[in-house]
């Protein structure tokens, strides 16, 4: 049966050409995945040392004031939803897409609208088709070599958002890199920018420091930039944990391609071993006739 | 002494015990010692300096180029919060100055207001830069 055997050989073929590509995209993402990891920590002490800082400015008297930091009645809400551009990775969008919408559903109950702008084209089609939720921007995914530069656009846009009250309150929705195998979507608020005392994280309080030039300006300077490495804190946790779901995605693709071929071969060996088999039954059936 | 951390988002470029640091703020130059009245403050676009010894010359200094940030002090603890922060042997001063004439050229031709506010900014980096990359001569002559 030739045509059965060459069937197979093709299959086979393909099924190792889309290992081959399963398996580059591993090795990729898992160089990809290390590199956003350091990046992270580089950034570790200033995330700390500014997100005590807050801590410590949120129990100033002065604060309170500040457009950034009151609290106001929640009429909207903001979503800022960090995605992929591209697909091939696991549940990874899904996942952040899921914590989401839990919460719009939740909002919808008490009446608050939801404001979304993504970070990545996967988060806005999806968005696009809900109903009930506005979308407000789509900024592209950043990728492995973006700084926090590439940050201000998407933060003067929400400051201005939160200024001119069109959102009374925003949170961050993203992936948190917490191992090479667990990664775990999650919801942060961000603004108003009030951070609460945390029981094991006692802040020390401010008895008599001084602001220069004042507090006002010293808030100015400083609420920006607690946003922005907030933000970027996500962004880089985001990147690591789409690269190591994009890499274990492809490991099981790949190993899914190895059974794949297993099975084949087997079957190509088969349908081989009987065609050689007829052959010689024809012959020696063939021979028979003759010397009869 | 007094300790000095410089940290940006590009990881942590000072962390150690000095003797004296010079920091610039939008109202002018301060300078930090030890027993430093608990201080915060915003950090303007310009030059940090530190003196680790007592007695160590001016030649011996390490500066920083800076452009805006957070500075905090507390309990003999200095923190310095920056975008950025480039040391003086970071700084290469044939690409420095090539920048400022880049820099200066789009300020002539800038034609709105945004580019020209973009064209200064570059103007102040690299003038900060140059600064910079200067007193790394003078120290080494």
């Amino acid at each position: 049966m030739p045509s059965t055997t060459t069937a197979l050989k093709h299959r086979i073929g393909s099924v190792r050409n889309t290992r081959q590509i399963t398996k580059a995209m591993e090795l990729v993402s898992a160089s990809k995945m290390r590199r956003a990891q350091e990046k992270a920590k580089l950034s570790r002490d200033y995330q700390i040392a500014a997100y005590d800082l807050l801590a410590r400015l949120s129990s100033l008297k002065e604060t309170q004031i500040h457009p950034l930091f009151t609290r106001r009645q929640v009429r909207s809400r903001l979503y800022v939803i960090i995605t992929s551009n591209s697909g091939l990775a696991g549940a990874y969008n899904y996942n952040v897409l899921k914590a989401f919408t839990a919460n719009i559903s939740s909002d919808r109950t008490k009446g608050i609208v939801s404001r979304v702008i993504t970070v990545g084209s996967k988060g806005a089609q999806f968005v696009r088709r809900l109903e009930g939720v506005e979308l407000m921007a789509v900024y592209p995914a950043f990728g492995d070599d973006s700084s926090s530069n590439d940050l201000w656009p998407l933060l003067d846009t929400l400051i201005e958002l939160y200024r001119s009250k069109s959102i009374d309150e925003a949170s961050l929705v993203y992936t948190i890199f917490v191992s090479n195998l667990k990664q775990q979507a999650t919801v942060l608020d961000i603004l108003p920018a009030q951070v609460q005392e945390e029981e094991d994280h006692p802040v020390y309080k401010y008895s008599f420091t001084n602001f220069e030039p004042s507090v006002d300006v010293v808030l100015e300077s400083v609420a920006a930039r607690l946003l922005e490495i907030q933000i970027w804190q996500a962004v880089l946790e985001s990147l690591a944990s789409e690269h190591s779901m994009r890499m274990v995605a492809m490991k099981n693709a790949t190993d899914n391609a190895n059974d794949l071929i297993d099975d084949l071969q087997l079957a190509f060996n088969t349908a081989r071993q009987s065609a050689i088999t007829q052959e010689l039954a024809e012959i020696t059936g063939g021979a028979e006739a003759i010397g009869q | 002494m007094i300790h000095f951390q410089l940290l940006t988002l590009s990881g942590n470029k000072f962390d150690d015990d000095v003797y004296e640091v010079v920091l610039p703020t939008p109202d002018g130059q301060i300078g930090v010692l030890q027993d430093h009245m608990p201080l915060i403050t915003v950090s303007a676009t310009g030059v940090i300096s530190l003196r680790r010894q007592p007695h160590d010359p001016d030649s011996k200094m390490d500066h920083f180029a800076t452009y805006g940030g957070v500075i905090e002090v507390s309990d003999n603890n200095l923190k310095v919060l920056v975008d950025e922060a480039e040391h003086s042997d970071e700084i290469n001063e044939a690409e420095a100055k090539k920048a400022m004439e880049l820099a200066q050229k789009m300020k002539a031709e800038a034609k709105d207001q945004t580019s020209l506010e973009h064209a200064q900014g570059l103007i102040d980096r690299s003038s900060i830069r140059l600064r910079v990359a200067g007193l790394k001569h003078r120290t080494h002559r």
